[in-house]
């Protein structure tokens, strides 16, 4: 997952008087007026320090804002529907004014976030629970900063674009769902002893011609009296394979498309944090392995898979989990 | 802040934005005292926890229960609207106080607050008003902000706003003050008010009276306001202290009391540009200015020696017994007189001794103090004399318990203040038929050396006397020296703090009160006689310049033209940085240290095992110095872009 950041500022202003706003402006023009026309100095002193403090109040809300510079940072895996553990590095350049009672706005933000304050240089990092909604690249565009610092006079906008982008996971189920699409745990319905090529003997068998004397058992043959051949076991974990047919019929909505894949990424999710061996068989990838060498490949492949109009059916091999939207084929193992 | 913490503010506010009603006077003080007792009690019922729920009720009731009685407050009980509208403010206010859920309603209270401060302000002329709008202006930002805090953090659903606003309204008051200081004398002024009757000018008090009434109490005033000032030049200073500045002359004896004669015979006269002679200038004259804070009775308030005045626009004309003039909007007049030492009046006449009924035993006193000595001057300079050394001053009329005929006084009681001094020596010289007349007006005052006037305040009223000599009128003043009004001895700290604190008052009256349409007319001619100044300065300068440039013109040309080749050859030629150098002195900057054999990889795991933060700037650096130097094919724009990017940010991190 990348580092979004960019301190690019696009639009800058105020956004509306407040209510607070409206009464201080009428009750500066009340005294305007009687300044204007009693000639009254107390009052146009009065008047002086109203308007001093609107100006004050003005200058302080967009230098504040002004010289903001954020960094937007996801570290850990997102998923979609779920919140990431963003991070939003805030960073006052002023000089002169801190700043207090931001509101941090997204239309990945849940609800607004309030900062209470920050000092004029102070660098500060805020957690932004980011809730990506669809599984895919994505990017935030912009973040939006309010406020209605010093006085609440104005509320003030300051709109940041940021640049990059994320590679968002999908989403996942929860696992009543995830076994009611697949029909139990995927992993037990695998064999997980096999023979193979390791050093621990799986089992024995006759002689048959062409096989190598290194596998003679020796011991049972001698009492026996044939050649009996050692099977050594293979030397793999248990595995999940997984293959996804990327065609969704006319009949099939998009939806039901999204929760194949998420039922996918649940199952090879729970693969992978068991630290079984896993496989995601695709179209044109195929990617296989264990931990977290192979999890962000194969999330990042079921993000960035579309679902196709047609194609041929894919070559599964024995023990794999399909997933399917072509008639007969929903969810189910080959 | 906690709740009760927020109601002790709210409250504290409301009273503090009353307090200048207390010198105002524009609401009695009676009622800005319940106010403050009621807000006293709210607060206590407050701090102790109680809360005032119970008397919201109440308070609503008599609040609703004024409205009716508005009218009739501002018509028949307090007769001003503008009183009337305070009071149902302070109702509304100590409701809002009452009753926690319009206490909660910061914004309506806080209007309330802000009327109540304007009522203050707007009749308040004391230099303490700056005051005391300093501080509620950080006590009234204070609650904006948590009011701001508070709509901010109800916005994201948070109950409680960010505390500690205190501090933060006071850094705010200063840029406040400056950006008011510097709007105040731009802010538009009009000369007539659009609702009439609104305006109303200055009020002071002063010691000067229409009569001289001995039949009734005489009070001496020891108000300390300034009633003038008056800029002498230094030269003129020995010649002209302690000053005395004229306001009226009695010179008639009418029906019991001294009064002002001739009053019919006034003339209008209009000058302008040009000054108004009041009398014949003898010997040496020298101009002074006067800033004239109060009007006693509408009179101008003349040094003593005047012969005429200008820089006016309009005076009524009473010489030789006192000038009156119009003041302005701010009720303060400005003017410059010319002064003599001697003077004599425009139009010679006959003047006779006022037309006092002189006993028998005062015209023997008379006699017997003046002796053989026939000339006037030489009279009234005996009497003068005998006055000063043989009767006592009193500062206090109250002291002599009773009021005291003139006639009583010379003969009887011999005590006195300064009238009693200037009448008794006018009524000994009417015993002997010298015309001779008493003076009301200010002697002495205060030298303030930071701004170099002298400052008469309404305690240095003062009563003297005029004789006439034949031909004009002679100063004297039977007064006791010592013991006359203006005269004060004082430490050199005191005298420094008078001086210090006058100045501040005189800057106060004259560019804050006091500052109207023509300081502004006065403060842009200013301005654009000094850019013109500037200008022309600067256009002589650039001429000398041209001028020595022609005389050594090719030299000079040639110079120029080499170092400005010089300049350009060295930016030519100077070695750019490529953005891999700059790369490695940023990161060496940052305490990564690398050599020419480093590797582009190998810099980037240095990178990411002591500053991972900085692995996503340097990250496409490296890779498209890789690809430029190592790669078939060149990094595409994309690659170049990010890592400009990357470098820029790295630079401002």
């Amino acid at each position: 997952v990348r580092a979004l950041s960019a301190p690019s500022f696009a639009f800058d202003g105020v956004v509306r008087l407040t209510r607070v706003g409206v009464g201080y402006l009428a009750f500066t023009l009340v005294i305007g007026f009687a300044a204007l026309n009693t000639g009254n100095n107390s009052l146009y002193i009065g008047l002086a320090f109203m308007l001093g403090g609107l100006i004050a109040s003005g200058v302080a809300s967009r230098n504040g804002l002004r010289d903001f510079r954020l960094a937007l940072e996801v570290p850990g895996e997102v998923w979609a529907g779920m919140p990431a553990e963003a991070r939003l590095e805030m960073k006052s350049g002023s000089p002169f004014w801190s700043v207090r009672d931001i509101v941090v706005v997204s239309d990945l933000l849940p609800q607004p976030l309030l900062v209470p304050r920050i000092d004029r240089k102070q660098t500060l990092v805020v957690e932004l629970p980011l809730v990506f909604p669809r599984r895919g690249p994505a990017s935030v565009q912009s973040i939006d900063l309010y406020t209605r610092y010093p006085f609440g006079l104005l509320l003030k906008k300051k709109r940041v674009k940021l640049g990059g982008s994320v590679i968002v996971y999908p989403r996942l189920l929860d696992q009543t769902l995830e076994r009611r699409l697949t029909g139990s745990r995927s992993v037990d319905l695998l064999p997980r002893r096999r023979p193979g090529s390791g050093s621990d003997i799986h089992g024995f068998r006759e002689y048959v011609t062409g096989d190598s004397l290194r596998h003679v058992h020796w011991k049972k043959s001698a009492g026996l009296g044939r050649w009996i051949m050692k099977q050594h076991e293979e030397e793999t974990a248990p595995s999940v394979i997984v293959a996804i047919d990327p065609v969704r019929p006319a009949s099939a909505s998009e939806e039901a498309f999204e929760e194949m894949i998420s039922s996918a990424a649940t199952l090879l999710k729970e693969a992978i944090d068991d630290d079984l061996d896993v496989a995601l068989i695709l179209p044109a990838t195929r990617i296989r392995g264990r931990g977290m060498k192979v999890r962000r490949a194969i999330f990042e492949a079921l993000a960035s898979i579309e679902a196709e109009r047609w194609g041929d059916f894919p070559l599964v091999p024995r023990g794999a989990v399909l997933f399917s939207l072509r008639s007969g084929h929903e969810s189910k193992s080959a | 802040m906690n709740r009760r913490a927020r109601d002790l503010q709210a409250i504290g506010l409301t009273a503090f934005a009353a307090v200048p009603l207390y010198l105002t006077q524009a609401v009695a003080p009676l009622i800005v005292g319940a106010f403050h007792l009621t807000l006293a009690l709210v607060a206590f019922a407050v701090l102790s926890g109680r809360g005032a729920g119970s008397l919201a009720s109440i308070g609503r009731v008599v609040a609703i229960g004024y409205l009716p009685l508005f009218a009739v407050d501002a018509l028949w009980i307090s007769s001003s609207l503008i009183k009337a509208s305070v009071h149902l403010l302070f109702f509304v206010a100590i409701y809002q106080i009452l009753d926690p859920e319009a206490r909660a309603a910061t914004r309506q209270r806080l209007l309330v607050t802000f009327l109540i401060f304007t009522t203050s302000i707007a009749t308040a002329t004391h230099l303490s008003i700056l005051l005391f709008i300093l501080l509620f202006s950080i006590a009234a930002f204070a609650e904006l902000m948590r009011l701001s805090s508070e709509e901010s953090a109800v916005s994201v659903g948070r109950p409680e706003a960010a505390p500690g606003v205190l501090r933060s309204a006071l850094l705010f008051a200063i840029p406040t003050i400056l950006v008011a200081a510097m709007l105040f004398p731009m802010l538009p002024r009009r000369e007539n008010p659009f609702v009439r009757g609104v305006v109303r000018g200055l009020q002071a008090t002063t010691g000067i009276s229409d009569s001289i009434n001995f039949n009734e109490d005489r009070r001496i005033s020891s108000d300390p306001s300034a009633i003038a000032r008056v800029w002498l030049p230094q030269e003129a200073v020995p010649f002209f202290t302690p000053l005395r500045l004229r306001a009226a002359v009695y010179d008639e004896w009418e029906d019991g009391e001294w009064v002002t004669g001739l009053e019919k015979a006034v003339a209008r006269v209009a000058i302008y540009e040009s000054q108004l002679a009041t009398a014949r200038s003898e010997g040496f004259s020298f101009p002074a200015r006067v800033e004239q804070k109060a009007m006693p009775r509408g009179r101008m308030l003349l040094p003593d020696g005047t012969w005429a005045i200008r820089a006016i626009d309009e005076v009524n004309f009473r010489e030789p017994y006192g000038l009156a003039a119009a003041a302005s909007e701010s009720g303060q007049l400005n003017f410059e007189v010319s002064i003599s030492r001697q003077t004599s009046p425009l139009l010679a006449r006959p003047v006779a001794p006022p037309r006092y009924p002189v006993p028998f035993e005062i015209e023997s006193m008379a006699r017997q103090i003046v002796g053989a000595e026939n000339d006037p001057i030489g009279q009234a300079r005996r009497i003068e004399a005998h006055l000063r050394t043989t009767f006592t001053y009193l500062g206090d009329p109250s002291e002599l318990g009773r009021p005291v005929p003139v006639d009583e006084f010379l003969l009887a009681t011999r005590r006195g203040h300064c009238e009693y001094f200037a009448a008794g020596m006018v009524v000994l010289l009417a015993a002997l038929d010298v015309p001779a007349r008493i003076v009301g007006g200010y002697y002495g005052g205060e030298l303030n050396p930071l701004i170099g006037s002298f400052v008469l305040r309404a305690r240095d009223a003062h009563a003297w006397v005029e004789v006439w000599d034949g031909s004009k009128w002679v100063t004297h003043d039977p007064t006791p020296p010592a013991l006359r009004p203006g005269i004060s001895a004082r430490g050199l700290m005191r005298a420094y703090l008078d001086a210090v604190r006058d100045s501040a008052t005189y800057f106060w009256d004259r560019y804050i009160l006091t500052f109207g349409r023509n300081d502004q007319v006065e403060l842009l001619m200013r301005a654009f006689i000094g850019a013109r100044e500037s200008w022309t300065s600067m256009r002589g300068r650039l001429a000398e310049a041209g001028a020595v440039a022609k005389r050594r013109g090719p030299a000079a040309i040639l110079m120029v033209s080499i170092a400005a080749s010089i300049a350009l050859a060295v930016w030519m030629l100077r070695r750019r940085r490529t953005s891999w150098e700059r790369l490695l002195r940023l990161l060496d900057e940052r305490g990564i240290a690398s050599s020419q054999s480093t590797a582009p990889r190998e810099l980037l795991e240095d990178v990411r095992a002591t500053r991972p933060d900085l692995v996503p700037l340097v990250e496409p650096i490296v890779e498209a110095y890789v690809r430029e130097r190592f790669a078939a094919k060149p990094p595409g724009e994309d690659l170049r872009e990010a890592a400009r990017a990357a470098l820029r940010q790295l630079q401002s991190t």
